[in-house]
Formats: C-alpha cells, sequence, structure tokens
C-alpha cells in the first residue's frame, strides 16, 4: 500500500467539502420526512413514518391542515401521477425522435453536422428562464392562432424540446463508435432503408439511447422552471406544486417522503447497475 | 473565358454525392427546432420594439421605449443596473467557489482506481434526483435553523445554496476532460524535466482548460439567470437578473420589458456558448 | 468464351468539386477474381460501392449480367460485400451474423439454420456460432464477414480491403483460403486493395488505377514484368527507372551505355523511360560491363542485400543480391535483354505562351488558360500539358473548342489531335471521337503548367 501524502489528505478534505455541501439539503429532506412535527427546533425528534402513509391513503390530519392551506396530500398526488404522466411520455417520445435525428446528424458532412450541433446544444446551454420565455412566446402565440389553451399538452411538448438535445448528444458518441459501414451492410444483407435503421443501427447504439432516455428522464421529471412558464394555471407538476406550496407559506410533509423514496429507486438502480457493469467487465477481463 | 469556367465549376457541384437517405430524418429535426427555438425568437425580438400585448390584442407601435424604461430611466437606476450588479457579482462568487473546490475533486478522481471512480460520479450526479426546488426549501430550513436567515445573511446564503446546486456540473465537464488526458504525457513533462507543481501548471492544466470553460460558463450562467434560489431563501427581497424576468411574466409591465430582459441574458448567454464552442466543437462536455 | 459479368461503361463521379474517378471503363467476366490496386483515393473504394449500389455515379453507366443496375436499390442486387472493418454487427453473435440476411429473406428456419451452418463450416468456425462478436479475434471476425456475404449465394462478392486490419502473417494465410474459396464457389470477386503483394498473388486480373484512371489491366505477370507508365513500375514493386533512348529497334541506351533489349517500332532516338527491377541487375566485375559504379550503401533485408550503387554520372540504381559485397567497391552492371522495361514517356503538349493579368496564361488567340502560376503580366513562358490532362466535353462548358484532325490507337486510350486556331493540342482519353468533329477542350487550372524558360519550339 503507497504512504500517503499531505496531497492526497487535501484531496480527501475537497471531496468531503464538495459532498457535505452537495448533500447537507438532501439529509434534512430525510430527516423531514422521518419526524412528525413541522417545527424548526424539534426538526429531529418524533419518529414517523406517517408522511409515507399519507403518500398511499387519504390522511385526515393533513386533509384537515390542508383545507387551511389549499395545499394538500391529495393535490400532491395529483401532481406526482403529472409528473409521471408527462415524464414518461416525453421520456419515449424523446428518446426515439432524438435517436433518429442522431442517425441523420451522423450521416451529414461534417460541416452541416457542425451547424446542427450548434442548433442542438443551443436549449442545452440557454438558461432555462430564458429558454422557458422562449416556449411561453411561441404557445401564447398558438393560443391566439389557434386557441391552443396552456396545460399538460404544451408541458409536454416543452418536456420533449429541451429533452431532445440531451438525447442527441448521448445517443451521437456511440454512433461515432460503431463501424461506419454498419448501414451499407444492412443494406447489403437486403435490408430497406427503414429496416437497416432498426435492425442494425438502433441495436448497436442501444447503451447510448439507454443513456439518452436516462438524460431525458432526469431533466423531464425535476424541470421546474420551464414547466413553471408553460403550465398555464391547471396543470401543475410536483416542483411547481411545492413552489407554490411554498409560496403559501406551508409545505405538506408527504413531498419530503415521496423525493426520499423517488431518490432510494434512483440510487438502487444506479447503484445496481453499475455493479453488474463492473462485474461484467471483471467477467470479461478473466475471460480474455 | 471566366464566364467558362464558371460553369465548368457550376458542373462539378451538380456532380455531387447523393445524399445519404438517413440524412433526410434531420429535415423534421430542423422544422421543429426553428418553429420552438427560431420563431420564439423573432416574437421576443418584435414584443421588446413594440407595445403590442397579446391578451389585449393590441395595435402593433413600433418604439425603443422598453429599452428606454430598461436602460434609461428611474427603474434603471434604482432597480435594473443595481440587479445585474448584483447578479454578476453572486455568480461570479458562486462560480470561484464551484471552480476552487470542484477542480480539485475533479482532479483527485482521476487518481484513484476506476471502481471508485463511477462511484464518485454516482454520487454527485444522484441530488439531481432529489427536487430542486425542495432542495432550495431545505437549504432555507438549515439557515433558519442556524439562525442565519435574515438581511445581513441572505445574500451569503443564496452564494451557498448555488454551489451546492450547481456544483456537480462544474466537477463532470473537467473530469471528462481529465479523464481522457494521455497519462504518458505527464511522465513526458516528468522525463522533461519538469516537477509535480510545474507539470501541473504547464501540461495539466492547460490541457484540461476545455474542462474548465465548460463547467464555468455551466455554473456561470445558471446562477445569473436563478430566480428560484433568491426568491425562496430571501423571501423575494433579494432581487436577481432572474427574478426581474420571472416578475414580468407574472404581470407588472407585461411580455415587452420581458423580452427586453431576455435578449440581455441571451447575449450573455450567446458569448458564454461561443466559449465553449471554442473548445468543443460537438458539446461533449455539455452532459 | 467467357461471359461478361459486370460492364462498367464511362463512368464519372464527383463529390462536391473533387473528381474521384474520371470516365472509367471495365468489363469484368464470369468466374474471375478481379483486383482494383491502386494508392488511396485513387477512387477504388468508391467504384467498389458503386457497383454494391451504396453510391451512384454521377454519370455512366453500370451493366451487371447484361441487365442496367443504376437505381437499383443495394438491398435487391444480388452482389454482397464483405467490409474493411466486417462492419459486423456487435450486438448479435456469430450464428445471428450470418443468418442477418437469410432472416431478411424470411426463409424457414430450418433451413437458415442449416445453410449458416454450411457457411461457418466453410470458413471453419462451427464451432463459434454461439460466440459474441467482441469475443472473436481479427481473422475470426474477417472469416465471419465471409460467411455472412458467401451465405447468401451472391453471383458477385465484393471486398473492400479485407485484411488490411490483420497481421502480416495471418494475412498471408488468409490470402491462398480466399483464393480456394472463390475457386470453389464459382463466384466472382472484386478485390479492392492498395497491397501489391496481395493483388499479385491472388488475381486473375489485376486492375492499376491512380487519380480515376485505369493505367493498366492485366494478369499479375503481365503487369510485373511489363508496367506500361512509370506510376505502375514504382507502384508494383521496387524499380530503377531511369532516362534513356531508343537507339533503333531492340537497342536502348541508358546511362551512355547501349543495351540490346526487345522493343521495336520507337522512332529513332525516342525520349523514354527505362524500368529494371533490382533483382534484375547482375554484378560484375567492373571491367566485364560498360555500366559501373561504386556501392554507397546497402542493408541486409533477411533474404537479401539491398545495395545502392551510384554510378559515375550520380544516378542512384538499387540492386538485389544474395551475395554481400562491401562497401566503396567498384563494380559492374549487366542485365538480361529480356529484363529490360522500355515505356513510352506521358504524352505533353508544350507551348510558348505569355502571362496575362488575374492569373491567365495565353497560348494563341484562341487559347487562354487558368493557371496556379503568379508570375507576373507580360512575362514570357513555357507552357505543358500532358495529353491526359486535356479533358474533351460539350462546346459550351469547355474553355476553348476544335476540330479534331487525327486520332491514333494506344494500348489503353487514344491520343486525339485537335486544330484550335494555329495550335495543335494532343488529348489522351478513353471515348471514342471521330475526326472532322467539333469538340470543346477544358484543362483543369492545376494541370496548366507555366515555366519561365527560353528556346522552346512549338511541338
Amino acid at each position: 500500500m503507497k504512504k500517503k501524502t499531505v496531497m492526497d489528505y487535501i484531496s480527501i478534505i475537497f471531496v468531503v467539502l464538495a459532498f457535505v455541501i452537495i448533500y447537507a439539503p438532501i439529509i434534512l429532506i430525510f430527516m423531514m420526512s422521518f419526524t412528525s412535527t413541522y417545527s424548526l427546533s424539534e426538526v429531529g425528534e418524533g419518529f414517523t413514518f406517517k408522511w409515507y402513509q399519507s403518500l398511499f391513503t387519504t390522511n385526515y390530519e393533513s386533509l384537515n391542515i390542508a383545507t387551511k392551506y389549499i395545499a394538500n396530500t391529495d393535490s400532491l398526488k395529483a401532481a406526482i401521477l403529472n409528473t409521471f404522466f408527462i415524464t414518461i411520455l416525453s421520456t419515449i417520445i424523446s428518446t426515439f425522435l432524438g435517436t433518429m435525428f442522431s442517425i441523420g446528424i451522423h450521416a451529414l458532412n461534417k460541416k452541416r453536422r457542425t451547424t446542427l450541433m450548434v442548433l442542438n446544444n443551443m436549449p442545452v446551454v440557454n438558461p432555462d428562464i430564458v429558454t422557458g420565455f422562449l416556449l411561453l412566446l411561441i404557445f401564447v402565440l398558438f393560443q391566439t392562432l389557434f386557441g391552443l389553451e396552456r396545460g399538460w399538452f404544451t408541458v409536454l411538448l416543452a418536456h420533449i424540446f429541451f429533452s431532445i438535445p440531451y438525447v442527441v448528444l448521448s445517443v451521437l458518441p456511440r454512433l461515432n463508435q460503431i463501424d461506419p459501414n454498419t448501414y451499407e451492410a444492412a443494406r447489403d444483407l437486403g435490408c430497406t432503408r427503414l429496416g437497416a435503421v432498426f435492425k442494425a443501427i438502433i441495436p448497436s447504439i442501444t447503451t447510448g439511447i439507454v443513456s439518452g432516455a436516462m438524460f431525458a428522464f432526469t431533466m423531464s421529471i425535476d424541470d421546474f422552471v420551464i414547466t413553471m412558464f408553460v403550465s398555464g394555471t391547471e396543470f401543475y407538476n410536483v416542483s411547481t406544486w411545492i413552489d407554490s406550496a411554498m409560496r403559501r407559506g406551508f409545505i405538506p410533509k408527504g413531498v419530503y417522503a415521496y423525493n426520499v423514496i423517488i431518490f432510494l429507486i434512483a440510487s438502487a438502480i444506479v447503484l445496481s447497475n453499475n455493479y453488474l457493469q463492473s462485474r461484467k467487465a471483471r467477467k470479461f477481463k478473466e475471460a480474455v | 473565358m471566366n464566364d467558362s469556367s464558371a460553369q465548368v465549376l457550376n458542373k462539378n457541384v451538380g456532380r455531387t454525392k447523393k445524399l445519404k437517405s438517413t440524412t433526410s430524418f434531420v429535415i423534421p429535426y430542423i422544422v421543429w427546432m426553428a418553429l420552438f427555438l427560431v420563431v420564439p425568437m423573432g416574437v421576443l425580438v418584435f414584443l421588446a420594439i413594440t407595445t403590442y400585448d397579446f391578451s389585449a390584442n393590441s395595435e402593433v407601435h413600433f418604439t425603443l421605449s422598453n429599452w428606454d424604461y430598461v436602460f434609461n430611466s428611474s427603474y434603471a437606476v434604482n432597480v435594473f443596473w443595481p440587479c445585474v450588479l448584483r447578479s454578476f457579482y453572486v455568480s461570479f462568487i458562486v462560480t470561484v467557489i464551484c471552480l476552487l473546490i470542484g477542480y480539485p475533486v475533479a482532479f483527485f478522481m482521476t487518481k484513484i482506481k476506476p471502481k471508485y471512480r463511477a462511484l464518485i460520479m454516482i454520487f454527485l450526479s444522484l441530488p439531481l434526483w432529489c427536487n430542486q426546488v425542495l432542495r432550495i426549501v431545505s437549504w432555507r430550513t438549515i439557515f433558519e435553523i442556524l439562525g442565519t436567515n435574515y438581511n445581513e445573511y441572505y445574500l451569503l446564503n443564496i452564494i451557498i445554496a448555488m454551489v451546492s446546486m450547481y456544483m456537480p456540473f462544474m466537477i463532470l465537464p473537467i473530469f471528462t476532460v481529465l479523464e481522457k488526458l494521455d497519462y504518458r504525457i505527464i511522465e513526458a513533462s516528468y522525463d522533461l524535466g519538469c516537477s509535480k507543481l510545474q507539470s501541473f501548471l504547464k501540461v495539466t492544466l492547460p490541457l484540461s482548460l476545455g474542462g474548465i470553460v465548460s463547467g464555468v460558463i455551466m455554473t456561470f450562467l445558471p446562477s445569473l439567470t436563478s430566480f428560484e434560489v433568491s426568491d425562496a431563501i430571501s423571501y423575494n427581497t433579494v432581487l436577481l437578473l432572474g427574478n426581474l424576468i420571472h416578475a414580468r411574466f407574472h404581470g407588472t409591465g407585461g411580455y415587452n420589458i420581458g423580452s427586453v430582459f431576455s435578449i440581455i441574458t441571451i447575449v450573455f448567454t450567446v458569448v458564454g456558448f461561443i466559449l465553449v464552442l471554442k473548445v468543443d466543437k460537438e458539446g461533449e462536455t455539455l452532459i | 468464351m467467357a461471359k461478361v459479368l459486370v460492364d462498367l461503361k464511362n463512368i464519372c463521379k464527383s463529390f462536391d468539386e473533387m473528381e474521384v474517378l474520371h470516365d472509367f471503363n471495365l468489363q469484368i467476366m464470369e468466374n474471375e477474381f478481379v483486383t482494383l490496386l491502386g494508392p488511396s483515393g485513387c477512387g477504388k473504394t468508391t467504384l467498389l460501392r458503386m457497383i454494391g449500389g451504396f453510391d451512384s455515379p454521377s454519370s455512366g453507366e453500370i451493366y451487371f449480367d447484361g441487365k442496367l443496375l443504376n437505381g437499383v436499390e443495394p438491398n435487391e442486387r444480388p452482389i454482397n460485400t464483405v467490409f474493411q472493418r466486417y462492419a459486423l454487427f456487435p450486438h448479435l453473435n456469430v450464428f445471428d451474423n450470418v443468418a442477418f440476411g437469410l432472416k431478411i429473406k424470411k426463409l424457414p428456419k430450418d433451413e437458415i439454420e442449416k445453410l449458416v451452418m454450411d457457411a461457418l463450416k466453410q470458413v471453419h468456425l462451427e464451432d463459434f456460432a454461439a460466440r459474441k462478436i467482441d469475443r472473436l479475434s481479427g481473422g475470426q471476425q474477417q472469416r465471419v464477414a465471409m460467411a455472412r456475404a458467401i451465405v447468401l449465394k451472391p453471383k458477385l462478392l465484393l471486398l473492400d480491403e479485407p485484411l488490411a486490419a490483420l497481421d502480416r502473417k495471418l494475412r498471408q494465410d488468409l490470402r491462398y483460403e480466399l483464393k480456394d474459396m472463390q475457386r470453389s464457389l464459382g463466384i466472382t470477386f472484386i478485390y479492392v486493395t492498395h497491397d501489391q503483394e496481395e493483388a499479385l498473388t491472388m488475381s486473375d486480373t489485376v486492375v492499376i488505377m491512380n487519380e480515376g484512371r485505369v493505367l493498366q489491366i492485366g494478369s499479375p505477370e503481365m503487369i510485373y514484368n511489363e508496367p506500361e507508365t512509370r506510376f505502375v513500375a514504382n507502384f508494383i514493386g521496387e524499380s530503377n527507372i531511369v532516362d534513356g533512348q531508343m537507339i533503333k529497334d531492340n537497342v536502348c541506351m541508358f546511362e551512355g551505355v547501349q543495351f540490346p533489349c526487345t522493343y521495336k517500332g520507337f522512332s529513332k532516338n525516342e525520349e523514354v523511360d527505362i524500368v529494371i527491377r533490382p533483382e534484375d541487375f547482375l554484378i560484375v566485375d567492373k571491367d566485364k560491363s560498360k555500366l559501373t559504379g561504386v556501392i554507397d550503401s546497402k542493408t541486409f533485408q533477411g533474404s537479401i542485400h539491398e545495395i545502392n550503387i551510384i554510378d559515375i554520372k550520380g544516378t542512384e540504381l538499387t540492386v538485389h543480391t544474395t551475395k554481400d559485397y562491401p562497401l566503396g567497391l567498384e563494380v559492374g552492371l549487366i542485365v538480361d535483354p529480356e529484363n529490360i522495361t522500355v515505356m513510352k514517356k506521358p504524352g505533353v503538349n508544350v507551348y510558348s505562351g505569355v502571362m496575362e493579368a488575374d492569373q491567365m496564361v495565353r497560348i494563341s488567340d484562341d487559347i487562354i488558360l487558368e493557371t496556379d502560376s503568379e508570375l507576373e503580366e507580360g512575362t514570357e513562358v513555357v507552357v505543358r500539358i500532358l495529353t491526359q490532362d486535356v479533358l474533351l466535353d460539350d462546346i459550351d462548358e469547355s474553355d476553348f473548342e476544335g476540330i479534331i484532325q487525327d486520332i491514333k490507337k494506344r494500348d489503353m486510350y487514344y491520343d486525339v489531335y485537335i486544330k484550335t486556331g494555329d495550335k495543335t493540342i494532343v488529348s489522351s482519353t478513353s471515348k471514342v471521337h471521330r475526326v472532322g468533329e467539333t469538340t470543346g477542350i477544358w484543362v483543369k487550372r492545376e494541370k496548366v503548367i507555366v515555366n519561365v524558360e527560353e528556346d522552346v519550339e512549338n511541338e
């Protein structure tokens, strides 16, 4: 074992510092989800699962508070369902479209590809508030022209819009790695144009597509700013729901429980995936 | 003579390669991007130079009064300029802190076993699964528990919360670049007589500049335009650039002034974007 | 007589403004093993892609088995390809890769299994059916690519540098396997490579290409022993190429020494290129030959010594010998008459001219050409244009026009003599023209070579 130098200790201090700053609010969210009171001074006291139960049952106590503050667990449940509806749909659609667009962009010559990538990366670099405002303007224009009201549909369109560039950025590097003649080889063996895309190209870039879908999912489930701009007054997802609850001065604790659940599920998926990958890599190494 | 050689050239242009059939897939993307990016930009410019109001469907008057109001009025002196200065101050500090902590962390990550590297990467991105609004609210709760959430501390609290939010966006692009760095280059620099420090300053640092630029932009721009952090933590008393746009969207003064603010923000973004493009043509460090 | 399987007629191909193939003509017989050989960028892969249907020619026709192939989709052509880096599908195992085309054809499952296993047996991979592609060595991947293509029983197999990614030893073994496979399957092979050894050992016919043109077509022996141009001589193996003259029939001269040779039909004292392979020189005592020189450097190359000899006039000649000689020794060189190859010099049009403004050069009142030269206006210059660079085309798309006076048939092309005003210009072309025809003429600006020189007669 190598002896640790001063530099190593300094590095470890920086890593710990970074993680403390990043994880402080998450630790608090965990604590809040397990304690019964709303009082700040007793934040760590009164261990309970009731906020978790409240997500799956109708909790009359929280309903009582809810009538007082409007924000309640039932409306939170609606917000959660809305979030999943938008996130799942927009992930599926933007992954499909983004993959097809990437295949198209990949086939372009270098100059055109660079131009299109500038267009693609614009929404990625644009601050959310600007993207949100721009989308709001186009939807207001749609409302004036075609009478399209803002609601779940405009939110879905907006989420697809900001997800596609991330899918493209995930899929393109994978396309650059596969054999440049993959499409031609499939055509050569009898595939039609679309057949070659679906039977040869797409199956060889699945890892890129999966990571693109992961990105689209993460971006969509957590989106606040853009959703707030384009959702109108009737539709809300978890983020805009928390925001309006916060403005009313009261945040039902069920939402902390919900976030802990999502966080734990995500951690379990990502970590087990990482474990499987590294085991596969190790096996591969042993085999070779 | 010149005419005929021009024709020869044209003839050759006519013989260009038939486009690969999959290139046609980009056509809907261009239409889509035009509809959701280019058209609204046009509307934005239109609103910024008129007094047109969508909800009232008013008459169109071209005017520079929106710009005059933002840059050249008591509003400008009392609200706009202080707000811009404050925003730049906050995002500058946030970016510097993120870089000072983030670079060593990214550097450290390249030194450890790939197994632990992957774990640190995962733990850096996991917080994204926790709702961002709730994380900001939790910071407010933390400051309230500490008893430091009042006027004099608002700015500091905002900065801390932003550092917490945007730190991963600084670490990840720097790490991406450092990880790709060929370790033999570093060894070559030792071989040529560099000390560890010299090698870092003269080889590693310049070669990781691409990641630094991406990281700085990915931290600076969001903190410059964020409104939710200052909104939640200071109970909407500390105004930043984002808050100005946000307020226009909700009412007072409407979309026209909001468009002016947006154009100003877009200018900042374009400058940042050009910087990123200079170091990373296809945007590999953006994700 | 063998049947023509592939007939390429006047194929032209340009990408953007780069011309990759220029008026390309080639016939390929049934059951032939044809190799397209040339340096990278000579257009050989583009030609292969056009036969496969992945690119279409800018103009010209491709016939397959008597039927026009232009516009036919690649999946509808009875042709299969082995790609350069094989383009195996990484998501499928060996069996599924080979079965891919059969599944597209929707053959019954048991038939697919039989055909795939047969094909795998042919490439000695029957035990690897369940292997993943990334667990195969380069040579095995190459075999899978072969199996995947031949399982569809194409009439024509296209191979794009299939051995380029493998190491030397493996490459040599696979050459014989490929040749055997072609014989036993009775499939026509079109093989693309830049490796002359591969081309010479495997092919029935070698087509040497450079800059989008055919330079020479022939059997490997013919190509090696009788290169027709400097380029071919250089590209196929090592060669000494020196300037020489044909004194009369069967006698040539180089380095001031006369040698008997087997060439006739040149004009008296015609300037020619003389080609002698390094292994064809014999080193003798200095007084036993008129051609003498000093050994300047040598390298041992395993089975032979490569010796560089500096001739008295400063020309460097390379000799391969199995015997070692000391450096600095003065020796004589002899060469068998059959081993001397005499090549015509490429045709060149030479004119005197005057530079005009904007990088134009005036040759006569009718001929003013663009050039890359930046000489000052009014400079007297000599203009050289190789006959192969004079392109004939429609009148309205050309630099100037003229009337065809005479046409002389050469081996691979025609020399067309065209009169424009008081000048005659010669064009070497493979297209058929008629005497008396008016034709447009154009020359690419980079092919107009301008030098300051004096005392040049109009050729």
